[in-house]
């Protein structure tokens, strides 16, 4: 009698304690969420050691955000202050330091014939030095020495001198233009050398 | 039928009136070339030239000179040219080209250009004015080769001959150099052109030929077996135009003459 009386009672109470737990559940989901969300806030991509110093760091000391973050949040972020003050002073090195990289040295690399790298067998010979007397090949590095004094020396010792041959005077009568290749070249043979005559 | 025959004659009639051959122009220039190179193997190379002052002078001074980089395609630089190319070498030929100017910096103040060789090296050519400074007075020019490590391996002049100027100086797209030296300062004075290799040796050379008059020499270009193609460009009374192609031999003798037109 009494227990059919008291069953409305438990009902109810029983109801209440589910209503209650879910209650719960749903307000302790919404607050976890609010605290990832913060912590997201507080952990920007990308990872901390490659942090630059940015406005979010010092967003992070700020006491709101700091009450919101749970205690694996707050060690992460003193370890991250560490870190990010290594980065701050190698970035201060690095942007005193231009270039970054040191320019590499010429290197002299011989090839299995004992030519430098570059340098072929035939590199400055050429029968039309027999059609120029006088006119010098070029300065060819065949032992992998340094040539730079050789070179800057050949550069600066300019001089003007004949050409191999003669040249036509600048004011001739012009002529008419050869028709034919027999022509031409017996046209161009009256300025060469027979030296020049291959 | 015919009146379509008629058309097209007539139409085929205006297109060849008056067709003037382009041998050279602005777009095809026989002076300067390029201060920056890739090459087959994928590297730039590019001239760091080390201003002493801030405004040039004609003669920029006896500072550091110029430096050679080879960059690779990341944007590291793979190997830089030794030794650095003296400040002395050359004379003001860009400089005095490029707009006369004298801001800052704005032109290049090295006089050379550079080519990137299919074999890896690289080509310096420089170019030398003695006497009158400017554009046209190019008498004389030396060439460098450094190798792939930016090792120097090669030098070569520079070549300077009383009476001659440089009427032409490049690199062909072959990498080879061709050289043109003028008797004279005139369109039509007497030519005689040179082509050199990656090492500066002269691979072959011509006699002189000229003065032709009213006729004119274009830009000078190579074939595969290093002969010389010279496109003349020539205007009768009429005012009509005549294209002659002569082509040396390998030796630097002509053996072909062929002529086109007028139109």
């Amino acid at each position: 009698m009494v227990l059919s009386t008291l069953r409305p009672l438990l009902l109810l109470l029983a109801g209440a304690v589910v209503g209650s737990l879910i209650t719960f559940g749903l307000l302790n989901l919404n607050r976890n969420a609010a605290v990832q969300a913060n912590a997201a806030q507080a952990q920007p991509v990308p990872p901390k050691t490659l942090r630059a110093p940015s406005g979010n760091v010092q967003d992070e000391d700020e006491p709101g955000n700091a009450d919101t973050v749970n205690a694996e949040t707050q060690e992460t972020a003193n370890l991250q202050k560490t870190s990010d003050s290594t980065v701050r002073t190698a970035l201060k090195i690095a942007e005193e330091k231009v270039p970054m990289r040191p320019i590499p040295k010429a290197k002299m690399v011989l090839q299995p014939n004992g030519l430098p790298v570059g340098v072929t067998q035939d590199a400055g010979i050429s029968e039309a030095y027999q059609q120029l007397p006088g006119i010098q090949p070029p300065l060819i590095n065949r032992d992998g020495r340094d040539m730079g004094q050789e070179a800057i020396q050949m550069l600066q010792n300019r001089q003007e001198v004949p050409y191999p041959g003669g040249i036509p005077s600048a004011s001739a009568t012009p002529m008419p233009f050869p028709r034919t290749v027999e022509e031409a070249n017996r046209q161009a043979q009256g300025y060469a050398s027979p030296l020049a005559t291959p | 039928m015919l009146a379509v025959l008629a058309a097209s004659c007539l139409c085929g009639y205006r297109a060849y009136a008056g067709a003037r051959p382009v041998i050279g122009g602005i777009p095809s220039s026989s002076f300067f070339d390029a201060k920056t190179a890739v090459g087959n193997d994928g590297m730039l190379r590019l001239i760091f030239d080390y201003n002493t002052s801030k405004f040039p002078t004609l003669t920029y001074g006896s500072g550091p000179g110029s430096a050679l980089w080879i960059i690779d395609p990341n944007g590291s630089v793979v190997a830089a040219g030794s030794p650095t190319i003296p400040a002395s070498v050359g004379s003001d030929v860009f400089a005095v080209a490029l707009l006369n100017s004298t801001f800052n910096f704005l032109n290049e103040r090295s006089n050379l250009a550079i080519f990137a060789q299919p074999s890896g090296n690289t080509t310096v050519l420089f170019y030398y004015n003695t006497g009158n400074a400017g554009l046209g007075n190019t008498n004389s020019f030396a060439t460098w080769t450094y190798n792939s490590s930016g090792a120097l391996i090669a030098a070569a002049g520079p070549y300077a001959f009383s009476g001659l100027q440089l009427a032409g100086l490049y690199f062909d797209p072959s990498g080879k150099i061709i050289a043109r030296w003028r008797a004279g300062t005139s369109a039509s004075s007497p030519n005689a052109a040179w082509v050199l290799d990656e090492f500066g040796t002269i691979l072959n050379s011509t006699l002189f030929h000229g003065p032709f008059g009213s006729t004119f020499l274009g830009k000078i270009r190579l074939n595969s077996s290093n002969q010389q193609i010279w496109p003349f460009l020539s205007k009768n009374a009429s005012g009509q135009y005549t294209t002659t192609i002569w082509t040396f031999d390998s030796f630097g003798i002509l053996a072909h003459a062929q002529v086109y037109g007028p139109f």
